[in-house]
């Protein structure tokens, strides 16, 4: 049996490459298309598909150019932008509807509650992916309509989540006594119930983040995610598939980038997760 | 129980309402598809006869109830692009999707149950720690990457399979392996999470004092309730799965329901999307039903409530 000690190394040190992988990540996705000469969206076609690493004119660029001759780190670092934008900003988003709503539902219980989770029953009863698709066909998609249109499809599971909080946090004294000497609903809620749910939000947040991140992934590579020449991890992939034998690069990168950047929120959750609960 | 049954069918339908209504909001919502079938040097009342022909020019409430009533008869309209039935190019291509669906579930949950109790029975943290970690990072990589990832090793330079299409028991080895590796995953942990939670139970102390071994303890005492919750999550994940294979439907250009709303989307054609959502979205509703039903059948407790 392993020691308490050696365990926590390890976790330690998982955690420590985790967190410089995030870290060197956030680098990039910040300061890369601020690069001078780097604009991700020139084209120069005199330098098109050049491998990792090549060298032209003074430019160097380190992870190749695609078709149009742009630059693929600029491009990737972009895209991971665009990625981590639309994943917090969905996040957020659910997060704030699901809160509001299940703690309502938890908190009056009757015929609020019934409806709200009627609601959520609906949603959840049509297959995420499918919902998404037909959004996007019929609406069409930018960054903000994409925020808008995951945020709104994953409110259910916060909803959930915050429901059957409440549901016991209403019985508690503290709530109760509350209420018994006067306080608003509203109040209750905001310095009673709110307070008691964050951190549980967060910790399905942190993991919905990581699927946010693949379904918009998923999304771009259907062409329906943000739309050209705006770069997108998945549309990046889609591009460079069929030369994924002469130009591997075109959507190695992208892809390695999207799996770092997944495994790496994953890790992140499962901590907290583990740290929330009661210590074994 | 009936009551149980009836409640919860009732629920189903409900459900069935709030999905077609959405459907109708989202189409109304949507756009005009009257400017879509006529051209750009289309008169006004050129657009305004599709309109009418169409019937998109009575009341909300008429074109609502009139969607409504031929939805429950299965009816979305013709296809704006092929003029056949929306639902018939559905049902012509849903064999194909039921089939890398159904392999792919049967695929992913079998495989989890085989490694859930060879971990559980030979109790080898090694197998265990591999085989999570494996589980872990393929739930990282999104199904398309992944699809192509096998399709270069498999098809282009071992030449083992073919990239694309569908006929042969050949084509359905990639896809299948593609979404179902994803769910060997998902149903590992649960496995698992579920043995862990029955190890601590008192039957299982009170079983090896009696002398039992091992193996049949595991078999015949923890199994039948470590498998319970697995029913109720094979049911709610089936959604994820059908998202899964429409993107696999894209990447191995499967002919299934995926790839006909692609295709659907891509042309803009209303009716077509529409028959493919709302009749996915049933599918998966009366799965969930009869998961329901299966689970209060083997565990009294549920329609005890």
């Amino acid at each position: 049996m392993r020691s308490f000690l050696a365990q926590g190394i390890a976790r330690l040190l998982v955690l420590g490459i985790a967190g410089s992988f995030l870290a060197i990540l956030i680098v990039l996705v910040v300061v890369v298309p601020f690069l001078p000469g780097y604009d991700p969206y020139q084209q120069d076609i005199m330098v098109s598909l050049m491998p990792p690493l090549s060298e032209d004119m003074g430019r160097f660029h380190v992870l190749g150019t695609d078709f149009l001759g742009r630059d693929l780190l600029s491009r990737l670092a972009l895209a991971g932008r665009i990625s981590l934008i639309i994943a917090l900003g969905a996040v957020t988003l659910s997060l704030s509807i699901g809160m509001v709503l299940g703690l309502i539902a938890g908190y009056f219980r009757g015929w609020t509650e019934t409806v709200i989770m009627g609601i959520a029953d609906v949603q959840l009863a049509i297959p995420k992916v499918l919902l998404l698709i037909a959004v996007t066909a019929l609406f069409g998609a930018n960054l903000w309509q994409l925020i808008l249109i995951i945020g709104l499809s994953g409110w259910v599971i916060y909803g959930r989540v915050a429901r059957s909080i409440a549901l016991t946090l209403r019985e508690r004294e503290f709530v109760l006594a509350a209420r018994t000497m006067g306080a608003t609903t509203s109040w209750n809620i905001r310095r009673h119930l709110v307070p008691n749910v964050t951190s549980q939000m967060l910790i399905v947040g942190s993991y919905e983040m990581s699927q946010i991140i693949l379904l918009e992934a998923s999304l771009s590579y259907l062409g329906l995610g943000v739309q050209p020449p705006t770069p997108s991890w998945g549309m990046m992939i889609f591009e460079g598939q069929n030369d994924l034998v002469y130009a591997p690069w075109l959507s190695v990168f992208p892809g390695l980038a999207l799996f770092m950047l997944v495994i790496v929120i994953q890790i992140f959750s499962q901590f907290f997760t583990s740290e929330t609960q009661t210590p074994r | 129980m009936i009551g149980f049954v009836l409640k919860r069918c009732l629920q189903a339908l409900l459900t069935l309402l709030g999905v077609a209504t959405v459907a109708f909001a989202l189409s109304t919502l949507g756009g005009d598809p009257a400017t879509l079938l006529s051209s750009a040097d289309s008169t006004d009342a050129e657009i305004a006869a599709i309109r009418t022909a169409y019937g998109l020019d009575r009341p909300l409430i008429e074109r609502y109830t009139d969607f409504m009533v031929s939805a429950a008869q299965g009816d979305f309209g013709n296809s704006l692009m092929m003029n056949v039935s929306a639902t018939q190019l559905v049902l012509d291509r849903l064999p194909a999707t039921i089939e890398l669906a159904v392999t792919a579930f049967v695929l992913g949950i079998g495989l989890a149950f085989v490694l859930g109790l060879a971990i559980q029975i030979t109790q080898s943290r090694l197998l265990k720690g591999a085989a999570l970690t494996l589980a872990f990072t393929r739930q990282a990589i999104p199904v398309f990457w992944f699809g192509l990832l096998m399709m270069m090793l498999f098809s282009v330079h071992l030449q083992w399979l073919p990239t694309m299409g569908r006929g042969t028991l050949a084509h359905l080895v990639l896809p299948a392996i593609t979404l179902a590796s994803y769910e060997l995953g998902l149903y590992l942990r649960l496995i698992n999470a579920g043995f862990a939670s029955e190890e601590r139970q008192e039957y299982v102390r009170t079983a090896l004092a009696k002398g039992q071994t091992r193996t049949k303890i595991v078999l015949r005492h923890m199994l039948p309730n470590a498998l319970l919750p697995l029913i109720t999550v094979a049911g709610l994940n089936l959604g994820h799965l059908l998202g899964g294979t429409v993107v696999a439907e894209v990447v191995f250009s499967w002919p299934g329901v995926g790839r006909l709303l692609i295709q659907a989307v891509s042309q803009r054609d209303f009716p077509v999307i529409m028959a493919c959502v709302v009749l996915m979205a049933a599918i998966f509703v009366l799965m969930n039903l009869i998961v329901d039903l299966v689970y209060a059948l083997v565990d009294p407790r549920v329609r005890m409530k």
